[in-house]
């Protein structure tokens, strides 16, 4: 990549840094003073960028925090600095394996439980049939009506 | 920024201020107290100059103190010095502070940028533009802003502005550039009008 010419890198740092010379980058200083004085256009920069560096400076002298400032900020946040709580000594991950353990051990131990009894045939349900059956199709089955609607 | 001068201790302890937050990360109160007290006068300057508000940076290094109690520990010296690693905490704080503002809000404020000791008209051309500059001031983008409180407040280098901001250097000459070029369109103008 070839470097800018002076011109364009004049125009760049009087854009960007403004125009006091030490907050330019000190390679190629000479150079782009240079090119700034052999343009009355970028002379004309140069002086607009010094003209907003005036303004500037006036506004970056803003003073640091007054004491009372400094005291409320520091009274406000003391309450909220609590010390970290300690725990038992045990790192994060030896608690975690700890904790399996303890569950696998009761699950090792606890007692079997008696298997489930078998679900009921469908054919024993019908064998079965007390009138509810009979019943439940009366009101869920839909009538010919009914299924014309659907 | 005042200074601390406290005994190096242990292999963190590059600076006093970070010989100071290695005692913080351990949950020393004490030592908090010293580090914020040594710290917040000029975190102060830096928030006022990023926020338009001095309540609103107050509460900025509030904000930022409470992450340095709470990311102490995360603090590693040889990644950079705790300078820039506070600065970060404190223009993230300060960033996010002003993205919850308007884009314009009342300017009341600026007038007391005004030297009493100077005669009535020139207070008032002085009071004037420290107005029109805080009002162009805040329709920057809250980086342009940062960037320009760094680089004309504080006298970062940009590789400092690039750290604190979690970007490249080229990219910050970006934000200056933009915000600069904002500022001229809007206060140029204004300040040949008062000088004629």
């Amino acid at each position: 990549m070839t470097s800018p010419d002076p011109a364009h890198l004049a125009r760049q740092w009087l854009e960007s840094f403004g125009a006091t010379r030490n907050r330019w980058p000190e390679a190629r200083r000479a150079e782009v003073e240079a090119a700034i004085a052999a343009s009355p256009e970028l002379a004309r920069l140069d002086r607009e960028m010094a003209a907003l560096d005036s303004l500037l400076d006036g506004w970056a002298d803003a003073p640091a925090g007054d004491a009372a400032a400094v005291d409320r900020i520091l009274r406000h946040v003391e309450p909220q600095i609590v010390p970290p709580r300690r725990g038992i000594g045990l790192p994060v991950w030896l608690a975690g394996g700890a904790a399996a353990a303890g569950v696998a051990a009761v699950l090792m131990l606890a007692p079997p439980r008696p298997a489930p009894a078998p679900a009921p045939a469908a054919s024993a349900l019908a064998a079965e049939d007390d009138g509810s059956v009979e019943a439940f199709r009366l009101l869920f089955t839909p009538t010919a009506d009914e299924e014309l609607a659907l | 920024m005042n200074t601390i001068t406290i005994p190096a201790a242990g292999p963190r302890a590059h600076t006093p201020e970070a010989a100071l937050l290695a005692r913080v990360a351990a949950g020393d109160r004490e030592a908090f107290t010293r580090l914020a007290a040594a710290v917040t006068p000029a975190a102060l300057a830096l928030a006022g100059r990023i926020l338009p508000d001095r309540a609103l940076a107050e509460e900025a290094v509030q904000e930022a103190l409470i992450r340095l109690w709470k990311e102490a520990g995360r603090y590693a010296p040889e990644r950079g010095a705790f300078a820039a690693w506070w600065r970060r905490i404190l223009v993230n704080c300060a960033i996010d502070a002003r993205r919850h503002l308007r884009p314009v809000a009342p300017l009341g404020e600026a007038d007391h940028v005004a030297d009493p000791g100077a005669g009535p008209e020139e207070s008032a051309a002085r009071a004037a533009r420290a107005r029109q500059l805080e009002a162009a001031m805040r329709l920057l983008a809250p980086r342009q802003r940062a960037a320009l409180a760094m680089f004309h407040g504080e006298g970062c280098t940009m590789v400092e502005i690039a750290a604190a901001l979690e970007t490249s250097e080229k990219a910050v000459e970006g934000l200056l550039g933009r915000a600069r070029a904002q500022l001229r369109a809007r206060l140029l103008p204004l300040a040949e009008d008062l000088e004629t």
